[in-house]
Parts: C-alpha cells; sequence; structure tokens
C-alpha cells in the first residue's frame, strides 16, 4: 500500500496541453475516483501514475519516492483496463498469474495466490478457460483477479465498467468497493460516470480541461460544489441552473429570475451574498429541491408556476421537464400524481439548499464557513485568480492543497 | 438435399466445370511429374503415353540417392532456407515492432521506402549484389545466399508483421508492463505470441521463396557441393544421356517437404494474408 502525491503534474502533446499542472494527495487505502467529461485529463492522469504515459513537468510519488522516470514495472501498480486488455495467449489461470511470474513467484506459490483470487472472485470454474470463451463480465472479473493477485501497492482503474451493460455495472461496481473495503489498497479509478464516482469513492476527483476543479468526499461535492461545473456535473439529474440577478429587497435578498420570478434569499445567507447585488447570477437548485409539494416543506420555500413539457415517472418519483428561455429544467414531482403536458404546475423552491452562482467567475459563493472546510477544494489557475476578483465579502478561501 | 440441389443448379455447375479444367489444367505437370518418377526408362518413352505406371518402380530414386549428390543438395535447401527464415525473423520482428509502436521522425516514409525495394525482379539487382558479395569475400559460401534471400524478403515479412502488430491492441502490452514485464517481456511473452500467425506466414514466405530460388544460387554458387536443389537438380540436365526419371523423382522430392509444411501451417498462412489484405 502507498500513499500517491501529484504535484505540479504537466502533459503536453507539443503544443497542445492536456493536464495543466495538478496537485493532489491521495491518502494510504483510499478509494479514490478521478471524474470528468471526455478530454479532461483523468485518464492521461492514470497513465502518468502508471509510467505507461511520459509525463511532462512535475512530480509523481509513492511514499514519498519520485517515481517520474520509474518503468510500470518499477512501480509496483496493477491497473485493470477498460478493454480488459487479457492475454488471448493465455488461459483464465495464465492471465492471473502472469504478473506473479514476472515477479519470479514460485509455481506453487502463483497457483495458490491465484486460487484464492478466483474463489473471492468466483471464477475458479474458469481457470482453465481463455478469454475469447468468456463473457464481457466474466472477463472483466479476470481483470480484476489479475490485478488483485498481484497485491500491489496502487490499484488503477480506467474505465473498467464501460463495457458491460447497465445492470451488470451496478453488480460489478458493488464488488469492486467490496474488494476495496477487504483489501483497503489506495485505489485511484476514471470514470465518467459520476454515479460510479459518487458510489465508490471516498473522495472525489472532479477534472475539466486539464485542471482539477475541485477534490471531496461525494458528499461534500453534492452539498457543496465550488463551482458551476461541478455543480452541474455532480448529480442526476444535473442541477438546475436558473439564470437572474441578485437585488436588494428591504433588509433581504431576492433572485430576480429572468423568467419573471422572484425567490427570495434566506436571510441566513444575506450577509455572505450582500457582494453580489446587483450582479448577474445564476440560482442552482437540484431536482429534489425543486419539488410540487403544495404545503411548505421548509423554513424557506418560495413557490412560482410551470407549465409541464414533459414527464417522466421513474418509480420512485417522476421528473417533470418544463422550459423557461428556451432552456430545460427539471423538478421532482409525486410519483402518483398523473399530469400531462402543457398543464400548469405549481412548484416549491427548497431555498435552503440553493447555490448562488456568479455568472462572471462561475463560482458558487460560499454562505457559510465550513463550505472551505471541505478542504480538499483544488481550484483551476483561473479560478485561483479570480479569488482577488470575488465581490463576496467572504473570500472564496480555495486551498491549494488537498488535505 | 441441399447442397445435391445446388450441384445442379447451372451456375453451380459451370463454375465446377470450370474450377476442374483449371484444376486438371495446373495439376497435370505435377501429376505427370509424380507418374514419370515411378516409371522405368522404357516406360517413360512408350508411344502411345500413358499415366499411371504399369511397372512400378523405385530405380529413379535409388539412382538419385546414388549417383547424384541429391543428399547434399537437399541439406543445403534445408540449411539454406532454414537460416534465411531464421535471419528473416531475427530482423523483421524488432524491426516491424519498432515501425508500429515507436514514434520517430519519418516512420512512415521508411516504412514505404522498404517496401519500393520489393519492387524488383531478383534479376534487376543480382550483378551489383555479385558485386558487393566478391567485395565481402562471400561469393560460392552458403551465408551469401542466406544474405541474399533474407534481403529480397525482409520488405514483405516488415510489412506483414508490421500489419500484424498493428492489430495487437497496445492495451495488451500496457497490461504487461503494469503486470511488471519489462518491454522486451511483454514482447516474448504477449505480443510474439498473439502475432503468432503473422509470424507463421511470414516464416513459411521466406522458407518458401528460399527453397526454389534458383537465380541466386547460379549466380552465387559454384561448388557442386554448396548447391541447392533447384540448381542441383537442373544440372542432371548437362550429363549427355537425360535421365527423365531420376529427374522427376528429384522433382517430386523437392515438393514433398514443402507441400507437407504448406498444408499444416496453412491455416497461418490463410490468416497472415487475410490480416494483410485488410491493412496492408
Amino acid at each position: 500500500m502507498a500513499g500517491v502525491e501529484l504535484s505540479g503534474l504537466i502533459k503536453s502533446y507539443g503544443a497542445l496541453d492536456v493536464v495543466h499542472g495538478i496537485d493532489l494527495s491521495i491518502e494510504d487505502g483510499q478509494f479514490t475516483v478521478l471524474v470528468g467529461p471526455s478530454g479532461c485529463g483523468k485518464s492521461t492522469t492514470l497513465r502518468m501514475i502508471a509510467g505507461l504515459e511520459e509525463i511532462s513537468g512535475g512530480t509523481i510519488s509513492f511514499d514519498g519516492n519520485v517515481m517520474n522516470d520509474l518503468p510500470p514495472k518499477e512501480r509496483d501498480i496493477a491497473m485493470v483496463f477498460q478493454s480488459y486488455a487479457l492475454y488471448p495467449n493465455l488461459t483464465v489461470g495464465g492471465n492471473m498469474a502472469f504478473g506473479l511470474k514476472m515477479k519470479g513467484v514460485p509455481k506453487p506459490d502463483r497457483e495458490t495466490a491465484v486460487r484464492e483470487a478466483a474463489e473471492l472472485l468466483g471464477i475458479t470454474e474458469l481457470l482453465g478457460r481463455r478469454p475469447r470463451t468468456l463473457s464481457g463480465g466474466q472477463r472483466q472479473r479476470v481483470a480484476m483477479g489479475r490485478a488483485m493477485v498481484r497485491r500491489p501497492a496502487v490499484f488503477l482503474f480506467d474505465e473498467p465498467l464501460s463495457n458491460l451493460d447497465a445492470a451488470l455495472r451496478t453488480k460489478m461496481r458493488l464488488e469492486i468497493k467490496k474488494i476495496h473495503q477487504r483489501l483497503r489498497t489506495t485505489m485511484i479509478y476514471v470514470t465518467h460516470d459520476q454515479i460510479e464516482a459518487m458510489t465508490l469513492a471516498d473522495r472525489i476527483v472532479v477534472m475539466n480541461r486539464g485542471i482539477i476543479e475541485q477534490v471531496g468526499s461525494p458528499q461534500e461535492l453534492y452539498a457543496q460544489p465550488v463551482n458551476r461545473f461541478v455543480a452541474s456535473f455532480i448529480g442526476s439529474p444535473a442541477m438546475n441552473m436558473l439564470p437572474g440577478k441578485l437585488l436588494e429587497s428591504g433588509s433581504g435578498l431576492v433572485a430576480e429570475l429572468a423568467c419573471g420570478v422572484s425567490l427570495n434569499i434566506p436571510a441566513d445567507r444575506v450577509p455572505a451574498y450582500r457582494g453580489m447585488i446587483g450582479r448577474d447570477i445564476e440560482v442552482g437548485l437540484r431536482p429534489e429541491h425543486l419539488t410540487d409539494e403544495p404545503q411548505a416543506s421548509g423554513h424557506n420555500a418560495e413557490f412560482f408556476d410551470v407549465t409541464v413539457d414533459v414527464v417522466e415517472p421513474i418509480g420512485a418519483c417522476s421528473l417533470i421537464s418544463f422550459m423557461h428561455d428556451g432552456n430545460e429544467y427539471i423538478a421532482q414531482g409525486q410519483p402518483l400524481v398523473t399530469r400531462q403536458p402543457g398543464e400548469q404546475q405549481r412548484l416549491q423552491a427548497a431555498m435552503d439548499h440553493m447555490h448562488l452562482i456568479d455568472v462572471t467567475t462561475g463560482l458558487v459563493v460560499p454562505h457559510k464557513a465550513s463550505s472551505t472546510d471541505t478542504g480538499a477544494v483544488e481550484s483551476s489557475p483561473q479560478s485561483t485568480s479570480d479569488e482577488s476578483a470575488t465581490p463576496s465579502g467572504a473570500p472564496l478561501n480555495l486551498e491549494k492543497e488537498i488535505q | 438435399m441441399r447442397g445435391r440441389k445446388s450441384m445442379f443448379n447451372p451456375r453451380s455447375l459451370v463454375i465446377f466445370v470450370s474450377v476442374s479444367l483449371l484444376l486438371l489444367f495446373t495439376g497435370f505437370p505435377f501429376i505427370w511429374m509424380a507418374a514419370t518418377a515411378f516409371k522405368s526408362s522404357a516406360e517413360i518413352f512408350v508411344y502411345p503415353p500413358y499415366l499411371i505406371p504399369k511397372d512400378f518402380t523405385f530405380d529413379n530414386v535409388q539412382r538419385l540417392f546414388e549417383n547424384t549428390r541429391f543428399v547434399t543438395y537437399f541439406k543445403n535447401s534445408v540449411y539454406v532456407s532454414t537460416m534465411t527464415v531464421i535471419l528473416n525473423l531475427i530482423i523483421a520482428t524488432p524491426g516491424a515492432y519498432a515501425l508500429t509502436r515507436f514514434r520517430f521522425f519519418g516512420r512512415e516514409k521508411i516504412a514505404t521506402v522498404i517496401l519500393f525495394t520489393y519492387m524488383f525482379s531478383p534479376i534487376m539487382i543480382i550483378i551489383p549484389f555479385y558485386v558487393l558479395i566478391r567485395y565481402l569475400g562471400l561469393v560460392n559460401t552458403h551465408f551469401a545466399l542466406i544474405l541474399a534471400y533474407t534481403a529480397f524478403t525482409l520488405p514483405f515479412s516488415l510489412w506483414m508483421l508490421r500489419t500484424f502488430f498493428q492489430s495487437i491492441p497496445l492495451d495488451l502490452e500496457e497490461a504487461a508492463l503494469t503486470d511488471g514485464a519489462s518491454r522486451l517481456k511483454a514482447v516474448f511473452y504477449v505480443v510474439l505470441p498473439t502475432a503468432l500467425p503473422g509470424v507463421v506466414a511470414t516464416s513459411i514466405f521466406t522458407f518458401i521463396l528460399a527453397w526454389n530460388d534458383y537465380i541466386f544460387v547460379r549466380i552465387l554458387i559454384s561448388s557442386d557441393e554448396l548447391k541447392t536443389l533447384s540448381v542441383g537438380i537442373a544440372d542432371l540436365y548437362n550429363s549427355s544421356v537425360i535421365d527423365w526419371g531420376m529427374i522427376m523423382s528429384g522433382c517430386v522430392l523437392i515438393i514433398v517437404p514443402v507441400v507437407v509444411v504448406f498444408s499444416y501451417l496453412q491455416k497461418y498462412l490463410v490468416a497472415g494474408w487475410g490480416t494483410g489484405g485488410v491493412k496492408g
């Protein structure tokens, strides 16, 4: 097991920079998920950690030992690939034992280790078969087994579940989590699926355009995103971003939305948001905080009417889509209420859960001291330089280093 | 039922007859050669001629072994062809791998230029090649033949193996690297076994070219004990009395090993050519 430290990590292909000097500290035994859209640099970062990609700048260290120039075999890592990458010329057993063979482990010990891992993964009966005869799920297990057998210091996963169907993906996700709970080895997992990230991670690293947008626990990222990108990327369906202006109204504040709706800002947030008065803002509300419940369910509920566009019943609730100024928003409706497209619907906005986003900087305006305690905030150079420009009285206090 | 029906459909019948005629046309010389090899001298010149020997005999084969250096020629052919295959693979495998996996300036141009050399027929370069071999002091050695065949088969081998290496996902190699293998071990344990059809196809191609060559042996080899089968058998014509039975039995013995090896390995060859066809 090993802690992993990335410091000022850069990757460029000629003039094209794909990873822009990221800093990240991963604790020993932690399950860290790198998540972001395609092309955000997450896989490149993982490949640099593995030693499969040369680094253009910065350092990678495991337990304080710099790994920059070491080949993959000297890094004590194991990697699970999206394509599984099972050796077609070897049996399942041969595939799993390959790493130990390379290490020079004697055959009897290799066989014992392979059998143990196979039992753990329920693939003992497959040991004599060739990869081409296996199903996708079985191949995935073998790839996991091959990595596990080696007992590496760091496990690396590069979108390992992308090629599986939805049901199998959910099942394998659970198994990966169980394996981590059992082995407690440092795991770094890359995915573009934020559900996978949320369910698996101890800590999530949200990446975008080669920088780290935010680092934190799944709950932190969900409840306290630091910027618009993280707010809209984490959570499914995505957070609604209602554009408008922040205005003063008596002793309080009101968000005048572009759609003509006014939403009162909760009194406890007024001091934090005062610096944003008169500026273009977005009010971020997750679908579950924009509901069709007729009675106010919190202290700071605000009501407004919308025209239903599409209703998607998903069992536990319904997703109500509505349009405003050409933008589509989603609210969460009660499952048993039937609605028709074109119907008027009164929605309740739980303003206690709102996020105020400064349109100019794209940052979420913090409203309580604890938001800086999420600690794991790693932000882009742009975001950092924007700190001084934040008109809010409370500085954003974006921490450069994590935990 | 289905098969019988299709046999009698006019289209299939035309194809069947055409293929049979073509087969007869290409196969007849071989059948005649085999028949002659086992006929007595008297039977060979009987008029009207007939195909199946009435007096089946191994005399021709016996004379071939007793009166000529057939065994020496055969050994020479096996040695030269095998060594050509080995040298070819030693150079082509890492070469093709480098042309596939490493990024360097002019990689694609190099790959194209390599193929250019394959455009010239052996006869066009035989004189400069002879001058070069003489300069190196290698005239009348098997090594000269091995070098010549390797030079001639290398472009094709490089391209064929390159196509195979290109078809092997990079992930496999990277998996081996993260599994603790060095690049050399990753190639040895993962890439080469996966590219085995390509390696076999390349080897067969090289072997057959070396085995069947006439022109290089004729030019580069003068000692009788160093000759390979093709020239050795051809020289049997030089005697005052041409012993057709013996020559034909020699030809049969030249072809048999090739047919055996080819039949055994043809699945690899088909796979190899198939891949080359798609990607090359």
